[in-house]
């Protein structure tokens, strides 16, 4: 047979299989895994193992293709085809299944082959609802990445008639009992032509034609954990029965099954760069496994006990950085797209047209008589909820109307309802507020548990720490002319569950430092409102930030009962701030992450010189609205057009893109460092003018609004040409664009566990 | 090398919230106390020159949520740390209770690479109160937690008050003083922790066993 050099001749394809150069199905890259013998072969090690995309194939290659992959019967006969073909060379005449040598590596069309000589092993994940697809990661010899492949069985016709066999003769399973999968056939295929060697500490590595020094490394422990060592600290011989330090129960046990869970932990000890990565890590590694490896320090010296994990951790490592490098490449654009996108927008000078700058530009404040003229004299509003959301979203609210205003935009009013039937909602929340208040007042039960008590204490303590620079929160000895409601009366409970004082707060104390003691009635309300809520929302319960967010509605109703309906309305979106495991606090670094590389490019890529695109220094500003940035009626005026969702329910992002970018000629001037990012973001705190910083929000959205819509547009008209490429919008930003609130709720408070 | 500019020293303060972590910072750096520091939400730093044995060293503190779900966040600032405060309050048995999993904590994100001898130093704020209002036999409760979830490792022990200002200044000087020690032993390991960084993503395919360290 004369199989030319620039010629390869196939011995197993593996068709619809995927790269998944993007988290986006729309990148995927369909093609061919494929082993062949280049026509230069002199043993199995030059097999080729190639990956070959569709798109690359002609015509009559791709039949070629996908007639080797069709031959159901060549597992059988590989190795024999190979001996065969060895014996006949030359006899074969015609070119059986000989198609053009794959290239080696293209990164622009996503090719790539390797002589098995080359593969230092395989990793192999099967289809589970972690990986939906079964994939293999190839792991050559030398440091190169090459990327996943996954194995689309829906799309296979191969691996489909072969399930439906298997399923008809009530075996659904492959050889090793478990689910039938395309890249079975792959390995089985790898196998015959090969050395393949399965590692039994680790059964998804297969160890490529393995050297002996290979297998070494790789045998696991004789049983149980690792081997003991003198480990320090332990060398007093004292006589006491001293707890053995670090014995938990079954510690062994759990690290002996957690063994490789726990390497990869350590991997990322040497990874922790990046937040992107940790994201990763935390999403294939329990935390409770991470608190492991700290109770036993000499896990720590696991990589180096265990030879064979640094070759593991090594492997493991690549992947992680691979997906995380993938993770920080989505969200930008090619270049070309952004200058495409400035011809039509106008470069940044001159974001949009006139016409949407004027409209961009703040409007007076409503005040109370405006407000009454949004009404009849029923009470019913005269104009569409988004007539006056448009209204505040571009005025705010002047001090007068902030209190008839605020219960709608806070839900606690319905748009729709009429004076008469707003007096009964008040009535009804009067007696509800008194029904939860009661669960803590008047329950001793409830007083003495000691999660109760802890929360009362962090509720006290941050009370007190409030604000007491606002005229009604000043302690009231220092509160010059205070008059007014100056009792501790704050109580509303009915029958005759008024206190002047609760019992854990006593009068008596006359010591200035002690935190239970709360002298100003408007703090004591803050306190009365938050252990309420306490019992209001259960699951959450009180964290830190909630008293920066109640702290400005209190000080416009100042009415307990008002103030918690207000509240608890706030708190209804940002409850996914303060969720436990801090999920939703993650996402939203991460959407304004993603924003921020779309938006500003540049900016992005110098923040990540300085090691700061986790963003790090907006986690307070996002955590509580900005409210310890601005000055306090900013702060009003800027929660009121948040509350507005008038563009986006996530306007809250695009002003910290207004913050971040009206500071970029400073940041990329002179910040290098993640320390100086940070302080230099910290240190506006008090600096920054809101008007002109909600005008650059509103300018930026729109303009993200239109870059989207441009890039849609691009799209439609490329696919109606039947061009293929296209510019991917994310649909994490896409999500920007809704103005439906979102919620995310606290889950059960597991036993034990407290309000930290 | 260490000749060519001020040592930069980061010392990482932690504990339950209301300690007094932020109070003790701006008593040392500022020499100011007010009951009004709000709850800390995020992090940030103070710096404060301070000459340590006759060598000037620019400790960079760093102050923290004490609210403790707000640490699973962003800790990006841990790494590279040359000392721990762990803070707790006299008046508050649970911030006692408390020190180990802060250790746990700095540990887990820290990634220092001698988590056996890092310099660990605990603060117990608050000592001007009224004897009444302290931790009952805190002396005793004390010794056990050191004994049995400190690992028995004997941290240096400072008891203040950031609003009196007492002992406050001593303790951020041994602060320093144990920082700059580490700081040595970490400018060293520092480069170690690159090149373990590039091994973990090169591969080398040699059985060598010179980095075995146990
Ligand atoms: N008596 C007394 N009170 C103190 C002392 N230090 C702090 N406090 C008070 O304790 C409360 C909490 O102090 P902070 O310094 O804000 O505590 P923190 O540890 O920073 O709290 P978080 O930021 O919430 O974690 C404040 O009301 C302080 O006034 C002290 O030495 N003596
Ligand atoms: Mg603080």
């Amino acid at each position: 047979m004369s199989v030319l050099h620039s010629e390869t001749q196939l011995l197993y394809v593996k068709s619809k299989a995927y790269l998944h150069p993007t988290s986006s199905k729309k990148d995927n890259v369909a093609g061919f895994l494929s082993l062949s013998r280049p026509g230069s072969s002199k043993s199995s090690k030059d097999i080729l193992l190639s990956f070959t995309p569709e798109s690359m194939l002609s015509g009559a290659e791709l039949d070629v293709y996908n007639s080797v992959d069709l031959r159901a019967d060549l597992l059988q006969n590989l190795s024999g085809l190979l001996l065969n073909d060895k014996a006949k060379s030359g006899n074969q005449g015609k070119k059986k299944d000989v198609v053009s040598k794959p290239p080696v590596l293209v990164t622009t069309s996503y090719a790539f082959s390797i002589p098995l000589l080359y593969v230092y092993l395989l990793l192999i994940r099967k289809p589970s609802l972690g990986w939906w697809f079964g994939s293999v990661i190839i792991h050559p010899k030398s440091e190169e990445n090459l990327p996943v492949v996954f194995f689309h069985d829906d799309e296979s016709p191969l691996t489909i008639s072969r399930q439906k066999v298997k399923n008809q003769s009530f075996d659904p399973f492959g050889e090793d009992g478990t689910m039938y999968w395309g890249g079975q056939d792959f390995l089985s295929a790898l196998s015959a032509l090969i050395t393949m060697e399965r590692l039994n500490v680790e059964p998804s590595v297969y160890l490529v034609d393995p050297i002996s020094a290979d297998l070494v490394n790789f045998l696991p422990y004789g049983g149980g954990g690792p081997p003991k060592k003198g480990r320090a600290g332990s060398a007093s011989s004292g006589s006491a029965p001293k707890a053995e330090p670090f014995k938990l129960p079954d510690v062994n046990k759990m690290f002996a099954s957690a063994k490789w869970k726990v390497l990869e932990t350590v991997a990322t000890f040497t990874l922790r760069t990046k937040s992107l990565v940790k994201d990763i890590v935390d999403e294939h590694v329990p935390q409770s496994v991470v608190r492991l490896i700290l109770t036993k320090p000499e896990v720590q010296k696991v990589s180096n006990d265990f030879e064979s994990a640094r070759v593991y951790l090594a492997k493991w490592a690549a992947q992680v950085k691979e997906e995380a490098e993938q993770l920080e490449r989505k969200f930008m654009m090619e270049d070309a797209v952004y200058a495409r996108i400035n011809e039509q927008l106008g470069n940044d000078k001159q974001l949009l047209t006139p016409q949407e700058i004027s409209n961009a530009s703040r409007r007076k404040p409503v005040n109370l008589v405006e407000w009454k003229g949004f009404f009849d004299d029923q009470g019913h509003l005269v104009m569409t909820p988004d007539e006056v959301k448009n209204r505040i979203f571009h005025g705010g609210l002047a001090q007068d109307a902030r209190k008839e205003a605020w219960p709608f935009l806070l839900g606690v009013y319905a748009w729709n309802s009429n004076t008469a039937e707003r007096e009964i909602t008040k009535k009804s929340l009067q007696s509800s507020y008194c029904d939860f208040k009661r669960r803590w007042a008047d329950n001793d039960e409830r007083r003495t548990e000691e999660f109760w008590k802890d929360q009362k204490v962090r509720i006290e303590k941050d009370v007190h720490r409030n604000d007491r620079n606002i005229d009604i929160y000043k302690s009231d000895k220092t509160k010059k002319g205070s008059k007014g409601d100056t009792s501790r009366k704050s109580l509303v409970l009915s029958n005759n569950l008024e206190r002047v004082s609760s019992p854990e707060t006593p009068d008596e104390d006359d010591d200035n430092w002690n935190l239970a003691r709360i002298d100003n009635v408007h703090l004591f309300r803050l306190r009365e409102i938050l252990l309420t809520y306490n019992e209001y929302n259960v699951n959450l319960g009180y964290i830190q930030g909630m008293t920066d967010l109640l702290s400005p509605i209190y000080a416009v109703f100042q009415d307990e009962v008002m103030s918690f309906w207000a509240f608890a309305g706030f708190m209804e979106r940002m409850e996914r701030n303060f969720v436990r495991d801090q999920s939703g606090m993650k996402r939203q670094m991460q959407v304004l992450n993603e924003l921020l590389q779309f938006m500003f490019p540049d900016l992005y890529k110098h923040l990540a010189k300085c090691e700061s695109t986790d963003l790090f220094f907006f986690f307070r500003m996002l955590l509580v609205w900005y409210k310890r940035e601005f000055k306090w009626d900013d702060v009003n005026t800027l929660w009121e057009v948040f509350w507005t969702d008038y563009y986006s329910s996530q306007y809250h992002l695009f002003f910290a893109l207004a913050i971040l970018s009206s500071q970029e000629s400073a940041i990329k001037g002179y910040l290098n460092r993640f320390d100086e990012v940070l302080k230099y973001m910290n240190e506006l705190l008090g600096t920054m003018k809101l008007h002109d910083l909600l005008v650059r929000a509103e300018l930026i959205f729109l303009r993200f609004r239109r870059m989207v819509d441009l890039i849609d547009r691009e799209n439609t008209l490329k696919r109606e040409q039947g061009e293929l490429y296209e510019v991917q919008i994310h649909p994490d930003l896409r999500e920007l664009l809704l103005r439906k609130m979102i919620i995310q709720k606290e889950e059960e408070r597991p036993e034990g566990v407290g309000g930290g | 090398m260490s000749a060519r500019k001020k040592t930069l020293l980061k010392v990482i303060v932690l504990g339950d919230l209301g300690v007094g972590k932020t109070s003790l910072m701006q008593q040392f750096v500022n020499k100011k106390f007010s009951h009004q520091y709000k709850a800390t939400i995020g992090a940030d730093f103070l710096t404060k020159d301070l000459t340590i044995d006759n060598k000037t060293v620019s400790l960079q503190i760093w102050d923290t949520a004490g609210q403790e779900r707000f640490q699973s966040l962003g800790v990006a600032f841990y790494r590279g740390a040359d000392c721990c405060v762990l803070c707790y309050d006299v008046t508050n048995e649970k911030s006692l209770n408390n020190l180990s999993s802060w250790k746990d904590e700095f540990l887990v994100q820290s990634n220092v690479s001698n988590p056996q001898d890092f310099p660990f130093i605990i603060i117990g704020n608050k000592i001007d109160v009224d004897e009444s209002k302290k931790i009952p036999s805190l002396q005793k409760k004390l010794l056990n937690i050191t004994n049995n979830q400190l690992g028995g490792l004997n941290y240096p022990l400072f008891e203040t008050s950031a609003k009196d200002s007492i002992n406050v200044e001593t303790a951020f000087e041994n602060v320093a003083r144990m920082a700059l020690q580490q700081e040595e032993l970490n400018g060293a390991s520092r480069n170690d922790m690159n090149d373990d960084y590039h091994d973990a993503i090169n591969i080398h395919l040699e059985n060598d066993n010179s980095g075995c360290a146990c």
